[in-house]
């Protein structure tokens, strides 16, 4: 039974790579032919890097194959969508995690976008007690303020929120 | 001014009541720009120079250079403890500072990087002043043939590197060098895979793509596993421990002065090399160290000579960078472009003149190299204990506090809200490469190399043509690479053979 774990895990992280490989493949495929419209000085380097590059993917990919990766992915992908893979659903979290972290900045500024983050990962993911997540946001968020914008000058984003507040109109 | 009496009169005005203070305070302050995230050695720079032209001339280049001199220090010992470089150059000290941390050494990895950037800082320095009299003749030696020779000796180092899974390494490095094409051609002025992006057309910035690939990374992979920064590590050392830890630290790299000295001199020599930089040579170094090791197998692992190599590599540069800044007044660098107007605020002309008239100074320049560095190493092994405590710190604290530090850090570099997006989706792409066993360093090597490659090549071929490699120092640098390689592959399948 744990051989075939084992085995599930394994395969599991060459699926992984297949579709790692998968996406870095078609991005360096679409440079590939975006490459075609630039005139010969801009493209010859970045052709002379691509055609290497996409050799090695496809050669990797044929290795994970003989490893009966390729088999294995859509199994992976049904587990993954019914939250059973723990690997890809860390990830999902992850980048859940950080496209609201980034919007959050964009929209109510570094202070405010920070703080959230900061609170959601300490109170709701690793149930901290109040008093600790509000202490240490607290004190990160000032430190932040007085190393970067009094020690350093470095005025950190304010988010559109406030420019707009502020009478912008154009962002 | 002779030789000598430059030298004197450099070494007294560098430990007069009128410069120490100065040097002390700047060296002091790029401590602590190089602790933070985002903010490199150029920033300090050009901080320091607003406070210049109140200044003597030895004064303000030792405020200077003192803080240019101790950013790499404190960019170490983020790198060590917090697995987040506070610039570029420290990115190769990830490789085996944080695993020694993970096994209790943190000391020990601080230690040895302090010591080794004063040691590499001071050999630089030293070269400096023994090139002097040849300096002009030296650097005329290099041109774009030989800086294209010598970026792909470096891009080899990616065979060292990788030897374990070479597909994947390469794989890793030429996505790195197809990162580095991103952004305006500048030779066509063509917007090269920016997908119509304004905040694309400068290309990549390199600290945001290293805090996303090394720290974001780390962070989520220390959310998802739990435990402390320092893994290994059930509670954290007494003081006395770690004091005791950093001066073992501090023999070590003693005892390895064989690999610091060689280090150090690549450091130096890609230094004097303009458009290279400090990231490639720490990695560069770091390659060699490993190549050159008895315990290769360790390297990656928590081996101190993964540390020692890069950290003396990363301060020696600046030697050789002054060097070509000072006798062509042609800067490397934007911290060597910073340094020239700061040359300039203070009434000096840099070239002959300054080696003929104003010797004294160009001392000043090398005793503050040394002098800032040695400051740095004894304030830095103050600083580690407190800061080595945090490592033993929850990670439901610790990585909530590092993560908003890291996305400041990825901002404050260029004002950019878009670096905070680049940080967070080469945290992502890092995390990937961390699970699946891609080599990150091979693909920062490219990356760092990129730009430095596609230029230098085209003004050798439209300077020399095609057939520019025959020339004999890039004949030579070609042959190296060439036998390195060799090397290396034999060494590969005789390793496979055996396994």
């Amino acid at each position: 039974m744990s051989n075939h774990n084992d085995g599930r895990q394994k395969t599991g992280i060459h699926a992984l790579e297949i579709l790692f490989l998968a996406f870095v493949g078609a991005l360096v495929l679409a440079a590939f032919v975006e490459a075609f419209s630039y005139k010969l000085v801009s493209s010859r380097t970045p052709f002379v890097i691509m055609v290497p590059l996409i050799a090695l993917i496809g050669v990797q990919a044929f290795q994970l194959r003989k490893a009966g990766a390729l088999a294995e992915v859509r199994y992976h992908i049904g587990e993954a969508m019914r939250g059973r893979n723990a690997v890809f659903g860390k990830l999902g979290w992850l980048l859940a995690t950080f496209v609201v972290v980034g919007l959050l900045i964009w929209t109510l500024g570094h202070y405010i976008g920070v703080a959230i983050f900061m609170l959601a990962l300490m109170r709701w993911f690793a149930r901290e007690r109040w008093v600790l997540a509000l202490l240490v946001t607290a004190g990160t968020v000032a430190a932040l303020f007085l190393l970067f914008e009094q020690g350093f000058n470095v005025e950190l984003y304010r988010g559109l929120l406030f420019r707009y507040l502020a009478g912008y109109r154009v962002f | 001014m002779t030789i000598f009496e430059g030298l004197t009169s450099g070494f007294l005005q560098s430990i007069s009541l009128e410069v120490l203070p100065y040097l002390s305070i700047g060296a002091i302050f790029g401590l602590v720009v190089g602790i933070i995230p985002g903010l490199s050695g150029h920033f300090a720079m050009a901080m320091a120079v607003t406070f210049l032209y109140t200044m003597e001339p030895a004064s303000g280049i030792a405020f200077l250079m003192g803080a240019h001199a101790t950013v790499a220090q404190g960019g170490g010992l983020t790198a060590i403890l917090f697995s987040t470089p506070g610039t570029g150059q420290n990115a190769a000290t990830l490789l085996d500072g944080p695993p020694m941390r993970d096994r209790g050494e943190a000391g020990v990895a601080v230690g040895a990087a302090m010591a080794s950037c004063f040691l590499g800082a001071t050999f630089g320095a030293l070269v400096l002043a023994a090139l002097i009299p040849v300096l002009r003749e030296v650097v005329l030696f290099f041109g774009p043939p030989e800086v294209v020779m010598m970026a792909f000796l470096a891009l080899t180092f990616v065979a060292v590197l990788g030897k374990e899974d070479l597909i994947r390494s390469l794989i890793a490095a030429l996505c790195g060098l197809l990162l580095a094409m991103i952004g305006l051609d500048n030779v066509t002025n063509t917007d090269r895979f920016t997908m119509g992006l304004l905040s694309l057309s400068d290309g990549l910035s390199l600290v945001p793509v290293i805090l996303g690939l090394f720290a974001v990374a780390e962070m989520f992979d220390l959310w998802g596993t739990g435990g402390s920064l320092a893994r290994g590590v059930t509670k954290p050392l007494s003081a006395a421990e770690t004091q005791r830890q950093i001066f073992r630290g501090v023999g070590l790299a003693f005892k390895n002065w064989w690999l610091v000295m060689r280090c150090s001199a690549i450091g130096t020599a890609i230094g004097i090399v303009p458009g290279l930089g400090s990231a490639a040579a720490s990695f560069i170094a770091y390659g060699h160290a490993k190549q050159t090791s008895k315990n290769k197998e360790t390297f990656g692992k928590g081996n101190v000579e993964g540390v020692i190599g890069p950290e003396s590599a990363n301060d020696a540069v600046e030697g050789g960078a002054v060097a070509s800044t000072i006798a062509f007044g042609i800067p490397g660098s934007s911290s060597m472009a910073i340094l020239l107007s700061g040359l300039f605020i203070v009434g000096l002309e840099t070239g002959p003149r300054m080696l003929n008239q104003h010797l004294d100074i160009v001392f000043v320049i090398i005793f503050t190299i040394i002098i800032g560095n040695l400051i740095g190493t004894l304030v830095g092994m103050f600083l580690v204990n407190p800061m080595s405590r945090a490592t033993a710190m929850r990670a439901e604290v610790i990585v909530p506090v590092l993560m908003a530090v890291i996305l400041t850090g990825a901002y404050a570099t260029d004002r950019a809200m878009f670096d905070i997006g680049v940080a967070i989706v080469f945290g992502i792409v890092g995390y990937l490469m961390k699970v699946l066993n891609y080599s990150r360093a091979a693909l920062l090597i490219g990356f760092v190399l990129g730009f430095a490659v596609e230029k230098n090549l085209y003004l050798a071929l439209l300077l020399d043509g095609p057939f520019f490699f025959t020339q004999p120092i890039p004949a030579a640098l070609g042959l190296f690479t060439l036998a390195f390689l060799l090397f290396n592959i034999l060494s590969i399948i005789r390793d496979r053979r055996r396994a």
